[in-house]
């Protein structure tokens, strides 16, 4: 009954955060329970030291971009490899994965190294399409890299260790990366993309590497810190932001007063419409538990196939059509509580299932309808969003492919935060 | 209409109030987190309060960004179904789920009175800062009566527009 009114309510349009509340307030009047809860949940749900770190990632990466921290990188790397054929992509694709070593989050990533990569690769001769397509694509394996916001997310509603979380991220962020830099070598020799004629000398390294140390120490000094324990991730995300202003405002001086006020009202708006989701989840999560939803699900599920592997097929096609319509934090949140009991009964450790989620959820940020990283790279590259999709088909198969591969062999997950945190 | 007006700059200055206030709340959270390291690292001196002040900003951040995100129609939502519909009946559904969501704001608002009663009769007051709970129950109901009338600005926003226009312009929600 519940399930249909919600159901329902998702499908005309109603703010995810909204159906959650509404349906939860259904669900006590109906069973006679006192409506203090909604508040005491919603408060409850908010007041929690680690998700202060989402906000706190958010802002770190909007000044990564607004202080030049994000510019230089993506000049260091198109010094050291942008003259080889295919080059520019492979810088972008490079920069993506570094760029996830601080922020995490896809959408900002596309407008931060869309905006420099794909008109440079434009000029360069590469098609439109295909330079938004790269864009888009290869900012879908920042959340994967540690730090990431998803994680963080997954980690409040599952009670999972995020330290342990980012530490199981990195190789299958780093294989995303090496799938898509496949794929665009592919394109690079079949095309025969342009190359740029100049020789590498070691001074214009040394120079580029000089000017850029700072923006390169900015995730070290992060993932340093807190998978050492030196910090909490909530701290570590407050210490990045404290970097970016020191570099922003006084070393590179790009940053001014005025738009860092802009961007901490940005962070706020963006905060508060996923953090609302999350605290309507807190109350809906709590009435799921109480009427054992989650088990139902598991025992449907298992009733049908005892088959872990199909079990585990049907919960990734399951997100990865979820993914294509919704928000990926508003589905973390929304089906963590639901999915990780099943992945349990299964066996799946709840770390590998973590990223699995992640890795999964992220893929739809390149697809339509709802694909931020194509809304975004769309109006940059100047072409529309259905041929950068298309032209992301590639990418996009060797990014499921990858989500298989880290699907069923949890080793590749679990290797790191097993060696270095147990 | 003149009360239309009135209404609509009141709106807007409510709005440059808020958002004034997530500014600083967010720039405090900054502030706070890195006092918190300073202290314990630089100073090896922790402090007990930095961790509850920025808590409870970021409940504040949250709850008025979100009617700030209210008013601008930023809400994360499903839209794909929606958009298949003629334009007519996605106005009408629009405006109903308006009045849903209305609705559930009013539970929301009403919802802390226990919670207050109780923080009030028993005076219980936070564990590092003394603030009186009370009163952070009280700035809750205060987050949700602003996405009330953010949202109901936006209701009147969407029935005028529909009045005067026979439904010509393209997601006025």
């Amino acid at each position: 009954m519940i399930a249909s009114i919600f159901l329902f309510l998702l499908a005309v349009g109603i703010p995810i955060a909204f159906v959650l509340g509404i349906s939860s307030v259904i669900y006590l009047w109906k069973s006679q329970m006192p409506y203090v809860l909604v508040s005491q949940r919603i408060f409850v749900g908010l007041d929690n030291f680690l998700i202060l770190a989402v906000p706190l990632f958010i802002l770190a990466g909007k000044l990564m971009n607004a202080s030049g921290i994000t510019r230089r990188l993506i000049e260091f790397f198109y010094i050291i490899i942008g003259h080889i054929r295919g080059g520019l992509a492979y810088v972008n694709i490079i920069a993506s994965v570094f760029f996830a070593g601080i922020t995490g989050a896809g959408a900002a990533d596309t407008a931060a190294i869309g905006s420099i990569m794909i008109p440079a690769m434009k000029k360069e001769g590469y098609s439109p399409e295909y330079s938004g397509a790269v864009t888009a694509i290869s900012s879908t394996i920042g959340p994967t890299i540690p730090p990431s916001i998803a994680m963080v997310v997954y980690g409040a509603m599952a009670e999972a260790s995020i330290a342990k979380l980012f530490l199981a991220g990195f190789i299958p962020g780093l294989l995303l990366g090496l799938a898509q830099l496949l794929v665009a070598g592919h394109f690079a020799r079949r095309q025969k993309f342009p190359v740029r004629q100049k020789i590498l000398s070691m001074r214009t390294v040394t120079v580029g590497f000089f000017n850029t140390i700072l923006a390169i120490m900015m995730p070290i000094i992060l993932l340093g810190g807190i998978l050492s324990g030196i910090f909490t991730p909530t701290e570590a995300a407050g210490v990045a932001v404290f970097y970016a202003l020191i570099v922003g405002f006084f070393i590179y001086r790009e940053l001014q007063i005025l738009s860092f006020l802009k961007i901490l009202y940005e962070t706020s708006v963006l905060t508060g419409t996923i953090l609302i989701i999350l605290a309507m989840a807190h109350l809906f999560g709590w009435i799921l538990a109480a009427e054992t939803v989650p088990e139902i699900i598991a025992n449907a599920m298992t009733s049908i196939t005892n088959n872990p592997i199909i079990i585990l097929l049907l919960i990734n096609l399951l997100l990865l059509f979820l993914g294509t319509i919704m928000e990926t934090l508003a589905a973390i949140i929304l089906m963590t509580p639901i999915l990780l009991p099943l992945a349990q009964s299964i066996g799946i450790d709840p770390i590998h299932f973590g990223i699995i989620m992640t890795v999964n959820l992220n893929i739809g940020l390149a697809t339509p309808p709802l694909g931020v990283c194509l809304l975004v790279a769309s109006p940059i590259a100047e072409v529309s969003l259905e041929r950068i999709a298309l032209s992301a088909v590639p990418f996009l198969l060797a990014s499921i492919a990858v989500l298989f591969v880290i699907s069923y062999v949890p080793q590749l997950v679990l290797f790191l935060p097993n060696l270095l945190m147990q | 209409m003149l009360i239309l007006n009135i209404l609509e700059r009141f709106s807007g200055l409510l709005e440059n109030v808020v958002k004034v206030s997530i500014i600083l709340s967010m720039a405090g959270i900054v502030l706070f987190i890195n006092l918190a390291v300073f202290f314990r690292y630089v100073l090896s001196d922790p402090l007990t309060w930095t961790t509850e002040i920025s808590s409870y900003l970021l409940v504040y951040t949250v709850l008025f960004g979100a009617s700030i995100a209210l008013r601008q129609n930023q809400f994360v939502k499903v839209e794909a179904l929606l958009h298949l519909l003629p334009k007519r009946l996605r106005t009408w559904i629009i405006m109903l789920s308006h009045v849903l969501i209305a609705l559930f704001l009013v539970v929301c608002i009403g919802s802390p009175s226990m919670l207050i009663k109780k923080a009030v009769v028993t005076k219980t007051v936070s564990p590092a800062l003394g603030i009186p709970m009370a009163d952070l129950y009280r700035l809750l109901r205060v987050g949700f009566i602003f996405m009330l009338f953010f949202l109901c600005m936006s209701s009147i926003k969407l029935i005028r527009d529909n009045m005067f226009s026979s439904g010509d312009q393209e997601e006025a929600s």
